[in-house]
């Protein structure tokens, strides 16, 4: 009986660790390598943003969104319209991160980007993520008009 | 009683009178009928009705200056003719200043032998009347003058031959001349002069003409050829100004004119004013007027070249860039004029300086000119003498090819190395650096030792991400990412034209 009983504990471990590689895919067990999960080569984090509720062209400004990852100044994303994707990529280390945001705004007659007003800012304008071992991380930012924003954050896998 | 008294008023007039003079014996209102009188010795007489006209004669026996005066009659606009015999009675000159009350005169009027009237009459202005009560007197008396101008030399057929290195004196008279019927200068009175040139050789005949400033007077001065086209000119458009045409040179054989004249029917026969013209030698290190357009520019021969500039005077100058030099300094040893242009061989601008004081050169650190350019020397309310020299420079790693003042002309570099000038205020240097993916750079600053530079980067379309300034040798840095392509934009704050700038493109890792 004693033996049928374990025979079900091993079992039900087995089980239960297959399990677990199915939910390989939530980050949280980075320890683990999952071959659906995308292998960072030079960056680990990808932040995306771009407008949502952009209808009107003429509203659609060109802009870029200054980085800071831990409060530093890390770069700027490629420059775009605000209902197109604008990017940025880089390296992290391992850990929880804030990433802050700031956007900028073409203006054509001084022939140089900038700062929009903090009305127009992404609220919030910052995001809390985590950076596991071989994963890459992409936090995505969509915002409105007005600066309401949402963040999405994703492990990309292949 | 009252008798008396008229004898009395009438004998005290003839005392006056004869105090200054006679008094005119109607009838005189003819040539037939004109009254002699004798130069120096006044005369009264009345303009007495508004028909009335009053004809003197007189005689020059020998060439002698003259001068005329004639006193104001009070409510009356009168004015005089002076008239010569000859085998039609030849109006001189006609003397009339349009205002009531006022005197007329006339100064120093060369006359030659022989038999001279002078017409008293109206005014062409103002109603015609007649005035009982208040004589004019009139008065015609030598002077002495030397090398004055002969009247009449209101036209230029008339002009009074001068010879090089000499001078004449002259009036500007109260006249108008009524034959002068051209619209720009309609009854202007003019004084013509001419020279004549003989070239011995190619090489033009220089000329300086300069007239003296009179007081009250905007005067202006004009040199024309025997075809009557306009040389060159010379007008300060203010009274109480000299006027000179400098070092023009002529290359012509033959007959060439002077116009003197001036604004607004400005007269004053108190003060003469002297017409110097005067021959230098022709260097040919120096400027040759006229070279106001690009077509009639001089060429620097000997990389050097002096000149004049009066006011709002523009000289060209053609640079033959036969070593094809591109990188020279321009060197000025006198003060900068207010601004230098450059432009290439198809007349296209390529650079221009607004100069400032203190600035002595300008370095044209690669002039992308193969083989000549014109220079453009210009000068606003200035008047003073430059000396240039262009000097070849070398200058090694220079990215710096202008004119890459615009993103069109952006120069692009391969190297992550940029070495430029920053060659005048408001100088913009554009480089372009294309990269294959998108990199993070550092891009390290090296200012100018005595100079100020911002140095921006920006978007694959040229809009400006970042700008930073750096100042008299300092180094600064900032990160910025590269999309592809951008445009490194140095722009000058202020000027060093000695020390140039580096800018270094770093990759750095993500």
């Amino acid at each position: 009986m004693i033996k049928v009983f374990l025979s079900f504990v091993l079992m039900f471990a087995f089980v239960s660790c297959n399990k677990t590689q199915i939910r390989e895919s939530r980050p949280d067990e980075s320890f683990t390598i999952d071959e659906n999960y995308k292998i960072p080569k030079n960056h680990n984090f990808e932040f995306v943003g771009y407008n949502t509720n952009i209808e009107n062209p003429s509203n659609d400004r060109r802009c870029y969104y200054k980085i800071f990852i831990d409060k530093v100044e890390m770069g700027r994303t490629t420059t775009g319209l605000e209902s197109q994707e604008k990017r940025y990529e880089t390296r992290l280390t391992e850990n929880r991160h804030l990433v802050t945001i700031e956007k900028w705004i073409l203006d054509k007659e001084k022939g140089e980007y900038v700062k929009v007003n903090n009305i127009q800012q992404p609220k919030p304008s910052y995001f809390y993520f985590k950076i596991y071992k071989s994963r890459i991380v992409k936090v995505e930012l969509l915002s409105e008009i007005y600066g309401k924003a949402e963040y999405k954050v994703e492990y990309l896998k292949e | 009683m009252k008798r008396l008294f008229f004898l009395i008023i009438v004998s005290l007039f003839f005392v006056q009178c004869g105090k200054n003079g006679r008094v005119e014996v109607e009838p005189n209102d003819s040539y037939l009928k004109s009254e002699f009188i004798k130069i120096g010795v006044p005369i009264l007489g009345f303009i007495n009705s508004k028909k009335d006209i009053d004809v003197y004669r007189f005689k020059v026996n020998r060439k002698k200056a003259i001068q005329v005066n004639l006193s104001g009659v009070k409510g009356v606009n009168i004015a005089f003719k002076l008239i010569k015999e000859e085998n039609v009675k030849k109006i001189l000159k006609i003397v009339d200043d349009h205002r009531k009350s006022s005197p007329e005169e006339l100064g120093s009027f060369v006359l030659s032998k022989g038999v001279y009237y002078v017409v008293i009459l109206h005014g062409s202005r103002d109603v015609k009347k007649g005035n009982i009560e208040s004589p004019y007197n009139l008065k015609i008396s030598e002077v002495e003058v030397s090398n004055f101008e002969l009247e009449p030399n209101d036209i230029k057929e008339n002009a009074n031959l001068i010879k090089i290195n000499n001078f004449v004196t002259g009036m500007f008279s109260p006249g108008y001349n009524k034959e002068n019927l051209n619209l720009s200068s309609k009854y202007r009175e003019e004084d013509w002069f001419c020279f004549d040139v003989n070239l011995i050789d190619d090489n033009p005949q220089i000329v300086t003409i300069s007239l003296s400033k009179v007081l009250g007077i905007n005067s202006f001065l004009e040199l024309y050829d025997s075809d009557g086209k306009l040389i060159s000119k010379s007008d300060k458009q203010n009274q109480n100004n000299d006027e000179s045409i400098d070092k023009v040179g002529l290359k012509k054989s033959g007959r060439y004119y002077i116009l003197v004249s001036s604004h607004g029917y400005n007269s004053n026969i108190h003060e003469k004013y002297t017409l110097n013209l005067v021959s230098s030698e022709f260097d040919i290190n120096g400027e040759l007027e006229p070279n106001d357009t690009s077509l009639s520019a001089n060429n620097i021969v000997y990389n050097h070249i002096s000149g004049m500039l009066a006011d709002n005077d523009v000289d060209y100058f053609i640079y033959k860039n036969n070593q094809q030099i591109k990188s020279f300094k321009v060197v000025f040893k006198s003060e900068m004029p207010s601004s230098f242009t450059i432009f290439d061989s198809e007349n296209n601008e390529l650079s221009k300086f607004e100069t400032s004081v203190e600035q002595k050169e300008i370095i044209f650190p690669n002039l992308n000119v193969d083989k000549f350019s014109i220079f453009k020397v210009n000068s606003e309310n200035m008047n003073f003498s430059y000396s240039l020299s262009i000097n070849p420079v070398e200058i090694p790693d220079l990215n710096d090819i202008e004119p890459n003042n615009n993103k069109k002309n952006g120069y692009e570099i391969n190297s992550n190395k940029i070495k430029g000038f920053t060659s005048y205020f408001g100088d913009k240097d554009y480089y372009i650096k294309n990269i294959k993916t998108r990199e993070k750079h550092k891009i390290l600053i090296f200012a100018p030792l005595n100079g100020e530079i911002k140095v921006s980067i920006t978007d694959p379309l040229g809009y400006v991400i970042k700008s930073i300034r750096a100042k008299n040798g300092e180094t600064k840095s900032f990160f910025e990412m590269i999309d592809l392509k951008t445009y490194i934009v140095i722009e000058s704050i202020s000027e060093d034209l000695e020390n140039p700038y580096i800018v270094l493109l770093e990759q750095e890792k993500l």
